[in-house]
């Protein structure tokens, strides 16, 4: 059994058109998994099934063997946490201790404990000057690095970005994916919803989405291949991929094609 | 007429960081027809607080800007309406989606004319005019915004802005949020309404590839000062640019490492990935 199931999942907002249907995915636990897809392509959606804030018309979503319906919602919720695009979406403190407490608090952990755990989240996310400040002020990235405070004080170990770079700068950007790189190698399961290619490109696999449906779910270095995978579902891949796919099968380009993938990967 | 900085600076005041400079010493023309002007600079360089002096949102702290032959200083001028200027200066914030607030998409652009007195009938015809030029047709009208996707938001709150039928467009980051088609689309859309309305478009920007491709003037704010206006072919043939917090487009960068990489001779200038395409193919045959 893999650490996340996703079987048959179909959802509808209006009963009319399935934004999901039938999804099928195993994600393993320590998995960086990008989703891509154009806007209204369910990507958002299918998160928010995931971590149970909609309900699944049909289909079975199981987290670390446990089945997710009523009765085990609580505890799905526990293992997922997830981050929104807009950074003050998600805001319900009056300080940024107070944030990173909500989640706490709602799962009775004991204050003694609240408190050391946020001090030490604050500390990794680099928020720990900012305890007492309120959420209002911060910059954006400064919102969504307490946004994951918030998410690992609950021992959560799935994350979920909902686009949560596409309202940042790019440097705040930068250091947000950083800082995702960095909870990967922690061994954290991560699935980043992203509009932006050169953010999928760090992943180990990507999934793509198009009119609700599973279009493609494989290796990145892989998937990168298939131009037409990307042209059918409305999406770009980076310049410089989109040179290597486009250059003859040539010997003549062997070394120009290996440069452009290089170029893909580390920069 | 147009919109006219004459050395303006602007300071903002916070609790937190004291006395600030947003912008400093501007001087700088922009023409009210045909202009398709990008704006660019890393956060805090102070695009947002330029775009703000456009419709006389907020006033100079010094120096003076003249928009569309009123002269607006730091002091409040009782025989100017300002409610005038910004119905010539149309100004369409980061996010817009997120201030549509009316039951149907129809009353929701008419509510700008309606601000202006405009009388309802009329209001109609120009919330159903702006839609159209948006790309999206009547239907739209009566439908509630909030069930619409990110992109149609988008254009139902830019409608609204056209719908006062401002001079002068200023969009302060409109494409971010999108995917790649449907930023393309939008930009497309603002080239589209440049060239039949003859309305002068700013656009501030992060996406260097966008500027490369679709503009013809380029500012750049860095560290509050303008420091480069003119076109983008001359800025990102300068070797400056880090120094600048500015990126170069994505061709420019690729074909550049190929040219140090493989001591290729190719001319990296290239807007297109098909015009990149043909160089790599030529410097590799030769």
């Amino acid at each position: 059994m893999s650490y996340i199931e996703i079987e048959k999942l179909s959802f509808s907002y209006n009963e009319k058109t399935d934004v999901l249907r039938d999804v099928n995915i195993k994600i393993e636990k320590g998995e960086w998994i990008a989703v891509l897809g154009h806007n209204g392509s369910g990507k958002s959606t299918l998160a928010k099934t995931i971590v149970g804030l909609l309900e699944p018309k049909a289909g079975q979503i199981t987290i670390d063997n446990i089945v997710l319906n009523e009765d085990s919602a609580y505890e799905v919720r526990k293992k997922v946490g997830i981050v929104f695009q807009n950074p003050d979406n998600q805001f319900v403190g009056v300080t940024v201790r107070d944030d990173i407490a909500f989640g706490m608090e709602n799962l009775c952990i004991p204050r003694e404990e609240m408190l050391e755990r946020i001090k030490f989240y604050a500390k990794k996310v680099n928020m720990l000057d900012f305890l007492d400040k309120e959420p209002a002020n911060l910059s954006g990235g400064q919102k969504q690095r307490v946004a994951i405070a918030g998410i690992l004080a609950m021992r959560s170990d799935i994350i979920i970005f909902d686009e949560a770079t596409s309202m940042l700068d790019p440097y705040a950007r930068e250091d947000l994916i950083d800082y995702i790189r960095t909870l990967h190698k922690e061994g954290l399961t991560i699935i980043m919803i992203t509009h932006d290619i050169n953010e999928a490109l760090m992943a180990d696999k990507i999934l793509v989405m198009n009119k609700g449906e599973v279009y493609a779910f494989e290796e990145t270095q892989e998937i990168m291949k298939k131009q037409q995978v990307f042209i059918d579902s409305h999406l770009e891949l980076p310049v410089s991929l989109t040179l290597a796919n486009s250059l003859k099968d040539d010997e003549q380009y062997k070394e120009v094609r290996d440069q452009l993938w290089e170029y893909a990967l580390t920069k | 007429m147009g919109i006219r900085f004459n050395e303006v600076s602007y300071d903002y005041s916070s609790f937190a960081e004291g006395l600030y400079t947003a912008i400093r010493d501007i001087n700088l023309s922009i023409t009210e027809k045909h202009e398709f002007i990008a704006l660019v600079g890393h956060t805090g360089s102070g695009k947002s607080t330029l775009a703000k002096h456009m419709n006389a949102l907020i006033f100079p702290t010094s120096g003076s800007l003249e928009i569309f032959g009123n002269i607006i200083t730091s002091k409040r001028n009782k025989n100017i309406k300002y409610n005038s200027i910004r119905k010539k200066v149309g100004l369409v914030f980061q996010f817009p989606e997120y201030q549509l607030f009316e039951e149907t998409v129809e009353k929701d652009i008419m509510f700008g004319p309606l601000n202006f007195k405009i009388s309802v009938e009329e209001a109609k015809r120009l919330a159903k005019e702006a839609l159209n030029l948006v790309g999206l047709d009547d239907s739209y009208l009566k439908r509630n915004p909030y069930n619409l996707s990110g992109g149609e938001k988008k254009r139902v709150s830019i409608a609204g802005i056209l719908a006062m039928d401002p001079e002068i467009l200023v969009l302060d980051e409109p494409t971010s949020g999108l995917d790649p088609a449907g930023k393309r689309v939008l930009m497309d859309l603002f080239k589209d309404i440049n060239q039949k309305t003859g309305k002068t478009v700013v656009i501030i920007t992060h996406d260097m590839d966008l500027v490369y491709q679709y503009f013809n003037r380029v500012l750049v704010m860095n560290d509050s000062r303008l420091i480069y206006d003119g076109n983008p072919d001359d800025l990102f043939k300068r070797d400056d640019l880090a120094e600048q917090h500015l990126d170069y487009p994505n061709t420019i960068k690729v074909l550049k490492h190929l040219n140090e990489k493989l001591n290729l001779n190719m001319n990296v200038y290239q807007k297109t990935n098909e015009d990149a395409l043909k160089e790599i193919e030529r410097a590799v045959s030769v």
